[in-house]
């Protein structure tokens, strides 16, 4: 589904992420964890071209996307739910999602958001900036749905989030991913909401992946020694 | 001030010169709304936003003088296409330094500033050598001159009512435009956020574009407007590109309904002061209480107040 071969990128001439290979499979939920600064966000970034990438490729579909603009990247297939959510905190709910039809050209919302995310319609006509952050997390990822991804990144969805709606959003992207068929890439620092939504996990440190285990084998204590200070 | 006349005179005095205003308003609204999309939406400090003004003047005039040399039977109506042909060369000229210049500098606002500034002596320049540097007007219509006297003390002139129309026209199709139509969505969100917005599919670069080139557009609809009340210079823009920033900034920066009552407020204020004092005496008074309401409300009467 996603091939990532040899990607190297950064800001200006520091290298944050040095020759990283990984392959998302089709339908699989696959958890990147790591601590503060060892690349999470950078890696996310060069995936959707906010970040230029020094070398390596990403493939989507056997289609080399790593030279495209990221506005490109979203028609090939990627979608991106950024760290801190990024809402457009002067448009209301609504209007932030018809954003993300962009895509699709489609008028109107399709009803499936509504059915994952309930309370976007109730509060449709509510501006996005005047949303809790929970709130915000479910509009972020909806927006980023209706683009019809093949594959949805995400990075840390539950920054900021309580840990009731931590346990919802594990459980929404179960069902995003069996309802749509797609893959996730999932960035996160909380072990417990890995182990409910993840299929598989590696651990990022200095922009290398250090760790890696399948659901049947992981070891959390192993993982959360990787991510203690 | 007010003892040499009597209360209908003084009546009579403030609704006429409130329609005075009324010229002035319009004239402000049409730059405040191109000012509204390039730096309320864009946050592009465009120094040569009055330029842009200019060359809807010009548009104008040259129209005119080409109907009034080659077409006199139609001057009556050329007025429906040169409003027009006004907007569409602003457009293209602010399409063409979007291209080439602004969106060199999307992350660099005081180069952005000094940019501008350079490009708006250039524009003058241009303006100079290729027209002239003498004062040029319109040849209005005759439907145009006049006015309409409503009571035997007040005069409401025609060309203020027919700016006032289309103002109200403009915004009202400017407000339908960006909440209503899918480039309207676009140029709000790139503007709120570019990276975002280009992370869900819309091609920010071509948004830009096209929304630095629409304000340029209005503006040139407002210089072609200018040439119904006064005449028009190579540096004509420069007398109203303070005030119209003035209008965006104590509006609140990004609220059309706040540039609208502020561009109200200062044309109407400006126009009554003007009347009984010197016009630099009017815009010490003007300036200073532009100055305590925005000491009060420091991002504008109507800014939005939302958790980002």
């Amino acid at each position: 589904m996603l091939t990532i071969s040899n990607l190297k990128a950064g800001y200006g001439e520091s290298s944050v992420i040095k020759d990283l290979s990984f392959t998302l499979k089709e339908n699989e939920i696959l958890g990147v964890m790591g601590r503060n600064g060892m690349g999470k966000t950078t890696l996310f970034k060069s995936l959707i071209g906010l970040l230029p990438a020094f070398g390596g490729e990403i493939s989507l579909d056997g289609e080399d996307i790593t030279s495209y603009a990221t506005y490109k990247r979203v028609y090939s297939g990627l979608a991106y739910v950024p760290q801190g959510r990024m809402i457009f905190p002067n448009l209301t709910v609504t209007e932030n999602i018809k954003i993300g039809l962009e895509k699709t050209k489609a008028k109107k919302v399709p009803d499936y958001i509504y059915d994952i995310f309930p309370v976007l319609k109730e509060m449709g006509h509510r501006k996005g900036g005047n949303l809790s952050g929970g709130q915000q997390q479910q509009l972020a990822i909806a927006r980023a749905l209706v683009t019809e991804p093949k594959v949805l990144l995400l990075d840390e969805p539950t920054e900021g989030i309580q840990p009731s709606i931590i346990k919802e959003i594990a459980q929404i992207l179960k069902q995003i991913r069996d309802m749509k068929g797609i893959s996730i890439l999932v960035a996160e620092q909380v072990l417990s909401f890995s182990l409910d939504a993840c299929d598989r996990f590696v651990v990022i440190e200095s922009g290398d992946f250090i760790h890696e285990a399948d659901r049947a084998d992981v070891d959390p204590d192993k993982i959360k020694s990787l991510l203690a200070v | 001030m007010f003892a040499e006349y009597s209360f209908e005179e003084i009546k009579s005095i403030l609704i006429m010169q409130s329609f005075g205003g009324l010229s002035l308003l319009c004239i402000y609204v049409l730059m405040g709304l191109g000012l509204y999309v390039v730096f309320g939406q864009m946050g592009v400090i465009n120094m040569a936003h009055a330029e842009f003004l200019v060359i809807g003047s010009y548009t104008m005039c040259l129209a005119s003088k080409f109907v009034v040399d080659h077409m006199p039977t139609f001057i009556n109506h050329y007025l429906w296409i040169a409003i027009p042909l006004s907007f569409g060369v602003a457009f293209l000229v602010g399409w063409i330094v979007e291209w080439l210049l602004i969106s060199r500098l999307y992350k660099r606002p005081l180069d952005t500033l000094l940019a501008t500034w350079g490009l708006s002596l250039i524009m003058q320049q241009c303006f100079r050598t290729f027209i002239g540097a003498r004062e040029m007007s319109a040849t209005l219509p005759d439907w145009l001159m006049g006015s309409w006297a409503p009571t035997d003390t007040i005069d409401i002139p025609i060309n203020g009512l027919v700016i006032l129309a289309t103002t109200i026209i403009l915004t009202t199709g400017l407000v339908i435009f960006t909440r209503k139509t899918r480039w309207g969505l676009r140029m709000r969100s790139t503007s709120q956020n570019r990276d975002m917005s280009q992370a869900l599919g819309i091609n920010t670069k071509v948004t830009d574009r096209f929304t630095f080139a629409l304000a340029c557009g209005i503006s040139g609809i407002g210089g072609a407007f200018l040439t119904t009340v006064a005449s028009t210079s190579p540096t004509a823009g420069t007398a109203y590109i303070v005030d119209a920033f003035l209008v965006l900034v104590l509006g609140g920066l990004g609220s059309l309904f706040g540039l609208v009552i502020s561009a109200g407020f200062l044309a109407l204020l400006s126009s009554i002061l003007e009347f009984f004092m010197t016009g630099s005496m009017a815009k010490v008074w003007l300036y200073l209480i532009i100055f305590i309401v925005l000491a009060k409300f420091t991002k504008g009467l109507f800014s939005s107040k939302v958790r980002t």
